[in-house]
């Protein structure tokens, strides 16, 4: 990428009217772009990492819930006896008790009719973990079953169970997007196609699972919970409990695994407070393995029918999309059922488009967004969609996208504060070595290969508030105070470099301390959606200008100069006309005594008129067993215009594992579900496919197109969904290219791959 | 998990009599795996309880041997682990259908603790069986679910019914193809049953998955001496490369003599309720020159056999050809 | 060799062999004390009898009184406090708490702590000398493969484990060794990574 770009004034705002310097590419920056490990990893290794699943206190009770075993039912009478009556059992929480308290509008937190299996509706708090699943085990609950509908198809037709009074269809119409007339735009190509393609349930699946340790001191509450950002806990913790919020205190030090499923607060963090509340002891609560698969939520399930207008030489003139997504029984979280379009209205140039979107109610839990929400589901049908409109028109798959490539957002008008998406494809093809063979041509004996691609687009940040401070010490080292959660992606580190690099201070000088609302400000109010550095990340560089101004003014009478002259590299502060006249930081800091310099810092507005999104492109290899219907993955490139690449090291750790749940959700990661009793049959982790070691390719290869957006500070546009919303589509691609058959359902496993070969031999 | 009472035995004859004195209430455990899985699910029903007494097999001295006499074949004792019979070297090289067997049961750190006498002994793994909203027919209910439900992956195409569950166990096929037998203590003394006869289907007997009694347990396997000329492979077909059960598996083990098959023993796993002898596709090789049209000739016998449910009808394609694959490798 | 006692909770307590004793016996599996009584079924959920145990973690030597049932991994975590053992599917279909007996990798969630009974257990608590960290650990930092790092303590005690016996392993055993493992967050590369530059530096 060029070299020079163009930094909007407003975004360079600094504190105190003060202007940031233009960062240029990574050869000219001693911290951001360099590739270092990460905070906490030596807590990891060791296992020292404090998880709030590792949170012990005395006299701690240990909580359970029992869900319901029914996906619809009214709950009769509890028999609660025999669970009390188990040695350790401390305290029983049906819906009988009062005052009952309410989850939302629709229902209460321990409701008398549930209306997906799983559901909770009773809780317990004993001695120890295997009393407490014990004893939810010892409640007798009676059932008054009800008819249950899972399939969002079904739950159209007319005669099926009403899951809300105006019918099963989400706000009783679906949700239309139009541009241009899209009857015009079939009726101007030269040929149409069409195709259906589902995609299936895919768990989150954390390692550590949802739960919290919760623990009252008089009227205020103390939550240890393993979340995606501590600040959105305590604000839905202070609206359902009414409680103010300085009365909250919600600490993460370290969360494994998170994806989208631990933002904010689920009813188990209620549980957990009411039962500590209700025993005078602090109760952990922790979900079960097989109760992370039923109740903790999951990425939808999707019927994406796709129809595009094009013309011979490959430009698409109209392009339709009928989704349908399958939500819960409730209100609550429907709007992430249905989110499968966006990338069928912006990622290529087309003049006539239409979505219409049906998000279904079911008995189904709700779904909540996944790494890649709705992205990840419809790049798995758009990208082989394209695919074969390429076949059709007789062209390579990359000179069918870039014939259609778009310059700007079709959507609001806007030019793209920056697209990497044509250096995306360049870089990988060259990459991968990309040449596209005639499909079903590499065949030795039973084994096919084959090669794919696709590309991502994942929606940018809006601009959006973010506080954070940078404090200097007398000893010349820094410490950024960040209110976030530590999961895993970095974004703590990258932190350090940001402050290091606006410091002048060596990165090793700069530490971070996060995860306690008490003691950090609101940074963001949780990791997700690819934003915490791109959001966070600008209000951190802010924090340290602050204390770099400050510092250098109390560096300024040492040096017999004015702190516009002054400046700091390698830990030194110098004179900008004369750097050999330099000072050590640690020689100015040190007249501090026992005082700090405290610079604070927020996020500047993203500049007007301009749409942030996030590119990529996706190459693979795999090699298919025609005898036994095993798909392996070969090796992968992956090029991802996130905008600058903060930490290299880290950036490649997050498109290798994104990837990796792209791939899981491409091949062997499926919800399995009696849809005549509405319950899940592979809740455990052997019989839900998460990629094991063996189940990867040899290589994912991650590639930097060198991008620098001009939407923040930093230059970055954020990195940790853009791979796992690229995966599925190049694989589903390559495995056509191999056999020569599209398979159109994913995952894609080895009953429908032998299935299409049979089809084709007939 | 429910309190137990854990009782070491000492012998396998004190096993059997605890098992005789705790009469339907006690099980043994071997490496743990399956019996935890089970006490932690809670997974009962009218015809399934969870046991009150637990005999350790673990204290058994010299229960883990592995020997082999040229002539006399392999003996083993029930508690050596998949992890030994997967890395011994006399296994591997004169049983590779059972060290290639050991190796794809589960996953590395299971087979250090798994068992043989456990991986043969192992309680079914459908999903209508594990569930706890579920009785289904093997647990005292009425119903088998998987018929009407979904059995796209783990349910039988052979020889099923009234229970359509696939025996989960990988070493009972590969024992099965190479003509093993095991040993059976019980309070009244032991007996050597060969492995074709210990399994038990749910026609036979719904509630039990092989011939031990209350009383018995298994204590070792012996598997006899391969002629000259004889090769054998495993083949297991699953999701993902580790940890899954069998979507099917095949071990063959096939003797030639100067070019013709001179005897050919066909076990498949993941196909029916016990490990499933292919004897109809044995019979028109033997004799044979092994080759390709004979082989997809003899396959035919397995498709014409098959009865699949309503999703795995696929299965049949899929065991064909790991058949085929075993026989031509 | 160090001798701890540490807390005993409510049903557990063993009088016993006085330490000197325990510290200078050889240990071997059938070092159980205090058998339970055959012949009597308990109720379900009744106060169990406890077994008392003893068994070396990380070199120093633990006697404590331990309910059959309960867990190799829960006794670690909660009587020893030694967290690092994660348990996240606590069926032994993760690897999340892996841990070495006698030098063979082991789930923690399905072994029952009694069977540990006189014998060595690993944990990751155990592999640093001070603050100098196993090859395994240090490269598990430097190749970033540890990213949520909930399912690290098992990769890396997998890791030890194998590579204690497997020097020369290549990419492709390393990989083998590492099937019992899941890393939701998909850091295989950089763990793969991190263990062939330990193995050079072993």
């Amino acid at each position: 990428m060029a070299d020079e770009i163009k930094m909007p004034e407003s975004v360079l705002a600094g504190p105190e009217g003060t202007r940031l310097k233009t960062w240029g590419p990574p050869e000219e920056l001693a911290a951001v772009g360099k590739s270092i490990p990460k905070k906490g990893a030596l807590e990891k290794v060791t296992g020292r990492a404090q998880y709030s699943f590792d949170v012990h206190l005395p006299r701690m009770l240990y909580g359970a819930i029992l869900g319901s075993s029914q996906a619809h039912a009214r709950i009769g009478d509890m028999d609660i006896r025999a669970a009390m009556a188990l040695p350790g059992v401390k305290t029983v929480l049906t819906p009988a008790d009062e005052p009952r308290l309410r989850w939302d509008a629709e229902r209460f937190l321990l409701d008398t009719t549930a209306r997906f299996a799983g559901q909770e509706i009773a809780a317990v708090a004993a001695e120890d973990e295997t009393t407490a699943e014990e004893a939810v085990r010892l409640i007798k609950v009676r059932y008054d079953r009800l008819p249950v509908v899972i399939d969002p198809e079904d739950a159209l037709k007319p005669g099926t169970v009403l899951l809300q009074p105006q019918g099963n269809l989400w706000k009783g119409q679906p949700e239309i997007y139009q541009r241009g007339n899209i009857e015009a735009g079939l009726a101007a190509a030269d040929f149409t196609h069409e195709a259906s393609y589902t995609t299936s349930v895919q768990h989150h699946a954390t390692m550590e699972p949802h739960g919290c340790v919760a623990a009252w001191s008089g009227d205020e509450l103390t939550l240890w919970d393993s979340t995606q950002g501590i600040h959105w806990v305590r604000d839905f913790m202070a609206l359902r409990l009414r409680m103010p919020i300085n009365k909250i205190r919600v600490i993460s030090q370290y969360t494994g695994g998170g994806y989208g499923s631990k933002n904010g607060i689920k009813p188990f963090h209620i549980i957990a407070a009411l039962l500590a509340r209700k025993s005078g002891r602090p109760v952990k609560l922790f979900m079960s393995r097989a109760d992370e698969f039923v109740a903790s939520h999951h990425r939808p399930q999707t019927i994406q029918y796709l129809k595009a207008g094009v013309k011979n030489d490959g430009t698409l003139t109209a392009l339709y999309s009928r989704i349908v997504g399958q939500a819960g029984p409730y209100q609550e979280n429907a709007m992430w059922a249905g989110r499968a379009g966006d990338a069928t209205r912006r990622l290529y140039h087309c003049p006539h488009v239409k979505t219409e979107t049906y998000t279904v109610h079911t008995n189904s839990q709700s779904p909540i967004p996944c790494r890649g929400p709705g992205t990840a589901e419809n790049l798995c049908a758009l990208e082989q969609f394209m695919d074969e409109l390429a076949e059709k028109a007789g062209m390579d798959p990359l000179a069918f996208r870039m014939k259609n490539y778009s310059q700007a957002d079709q959507q609001k008008g806007l030019p793209y504060s920056s697209k990497g998406l044509a250096a995306s494809y360049q870089k990988g093809a060259e990459a991968f070595r990309w040449e596209h063979p005639k499909p079903g041509s590499l065949r030795q004996g039973e084994k096919f290969r084959g090669v794919g691609m696709g590309s991502l687009l994942w929606a940018g940040n809006e601009t959006e508030q973010s506080q954070a401070m940078v404090v200097l010490q007398a000893d010349g080292t820094a410490q950024v105070v960040a209110g976030i959660s530590n999961i895993g992606v970095g974004a703590e580190t990258i932190f350090t470099q940001i402050a290091a690099e606006e410091l002048g201070y060596p990165v090793e000088a700069v530490g971070v301390s996060y995860g306690d609302t008490h003691s950090h400000p609101y940074t963001i109010n949780s990791s997700y959606g690819s934003r915490t550095t791109p959001i966070s990340g600008p209000a951190v560089r802010n924090a340290a200008a602050d204390a770099k101004r400050k510092l250098l003014a109390l560096a300024a009478s040492s040096l017999e100069a004015g702190p516009a002259d002054l400046d700091i590299k390698e830990g030194k502060i110098f004179l900008r006309n004369n750097p050999a006249k330099a000072v050590p930081v640690r020689e100015v800091t040190k007249r501090m005594g026992r005082e700090l310099i405290i610079g604070t810092g927020r996020r500047p507005a993203n500049p007007e008129g301009f749409k942030v999104d996030i590119f990529g492109a996706h190459f693979v290899e795999v090699e298919v067993d025609g005898g036994t219907g095993s798909v392996k993955l070969l090796r992968a490139v992956c090029v991802h215009d996130s905008g600058r690449w903060i930490n290299p090291l880290t950036a490649e750790s997050q498109i290798q594992g994104g990837f990796i749940q792209g791939a899981g959700m491409a091949l062997t990661e499926e919800r399995v579900m009696d849809k005549r009793l509405g319950i899940q049959l592979n809740r455990n982790l052997h019989e839900y496919g998460l990629p094991t070691v063996l189940d990867v390719p040899e290589s994912v290869v991650a590639v930097d197109p060198r991008v620098r957006d001009v939407s923040n500070n930093i230059n970055a546009k954020g990195l940790a969904e853009p791979p796992t919303v690229g995966a599925g589509g190049a694989i589903g691609n390559a495995i056509y290219n191999a056999i020569g058959v599209r398979i159109r359902d994913y995952p894609i496993t080895p009953d429908k791959i032998l299935a299409a070969l049979e089809g084709q031999r007939r | 998990m429910r309190s137990f009472q854990l009782i070491d035995a000492r012998s396998w004859k004190e096993a059997a009599s605890l098992l005789k004195t705790h009469r339907g209430k006690a099980q043994v455990l071997a490496g743990g795996g399956d019996l935890l899985y089970m006490l932690k699910d809670g997974t009962q029903g009218p015809r399934l309880s969870l046991p009150q007494v637990v005999i350790n097999l673990e204290t058994i001295p010299q229960a883990d041997f592995i020997r082999y006499q040229p002539g006399a074949g392999l003996q083993l004792g029930a508690m050596a682990t998949l992890s030994e019979l997967a890395t011994s070297q006399v296994i591997k090289e004169r049983y590779p259908v059972m060290a290639q067997a050991a190796s794809q049961v589960a996953s590395p750190q299971l087979r250090n603790m798994a068992t043989l006498g456990g991986n043969l002994c192992q309680k079914p793994r459908c999903w209508y069986y594990r569930t706890s909203e579920t009785v289904c027919l093997k647990k005292g209910g009425a119903t088998c679910y998987a018929v009407e439900g979904d059995n796209r992956y783990y349910h039988a195409i052979l020889e099923a019914g009234p229970c359509y569950m696939v025996h989960p166990s990988d070493m009972a096929v590969a024992l099965m193809a190479a003509g093993g037998r095991v040993k059976i203590i019980g309070p009244e003394g032991e007996r050597w049953v060969d492995l074709e006869n210990f399994f038990v289907s749910p026609a036979q007997n719904l509630y039990r998955e092989n011939i031990l009694k209350e009383d018995e347990v298994v204590t070792e396997i012996e598997v006899p001496e391969a002629p000259e000329g004889t090769r054998s492979i495993f083949l297991k077909a699953r999701l993902r490369k580790s940890w899954d059960f069998a979507l099917a598996s095949v071990a063959a083990v096939v003797t030639i003599r100067n070019g013709l098959c001179q005897a050919c023993r066909l076990a498949l796993g993941g196909v029916a309720p016990v490990p499933y002898r292919a004897a109809k596709v044995e019979q028109p090789l033997v004799g044979q020159r092994l080759e390709p049209g004979l082989v997809e000739k003899a396959i035919e016998a397995l498709a014409k056999e098959a009865q699949p449910m309503s999703m795995n009808g696929w299965k049949v394609r899929l065991a064909s050809n790991l058949v085929k694959r075993a026989l031509l490798a | 060799m160090s001798e701890k006692k540490i807390r005993v909770t409510r049903r557990q307590f063993l009088k016993g062999v006085s330490a000197g004793a325990v510290a200078g016996a050889v240990l071997s599996s059938d070092s159980f004390i205090g058998r339970p009584s055959q012949g009597q079924v308990p109720p379900v959920g009744e106060g169990q009898e406890t077994r008392a145990i003893t068994f070396r973690v990380n070199g120093s030597l633990y006697r404590l009184g331990v309910e059959p049932r309960r867990t190799l991994a829960d006794v670690l975590r909660k009587e020893l406090g030694l967290t690092g053992t994660k348990v996240a599917c606590n069926r032994g279909e993760c690897g999340a708490c892996t841990v070495l007996i006698n030098g063979v990798a082991v789930y923690a969630c399905t072994t029952l702590a009694v069977r540990a009974a006189g014998k060595e257990i690993e944990t990751v608590e155990g592999l640093a000398q001070g603050e100098k960290l196993h090859p395994v650990q240090e490269a598990f930092i430097n190749q970033d493969a540890a990213q949520c790092g909930f399912c690290t303590p098992g990769f890396i005690m997998t890791l030890k484990g194998f590579l204690d016996k497997n020097r020369t392993a290549t990419r492709e055993e390393v990989k083998a060794a590492l099937a019992g493992n899941l890393c939701r967050c998909g850091a295989y590369h950089h763990i793969l990574d991190a263990a062939l530059a330990a193995r050079a530096r072993l």
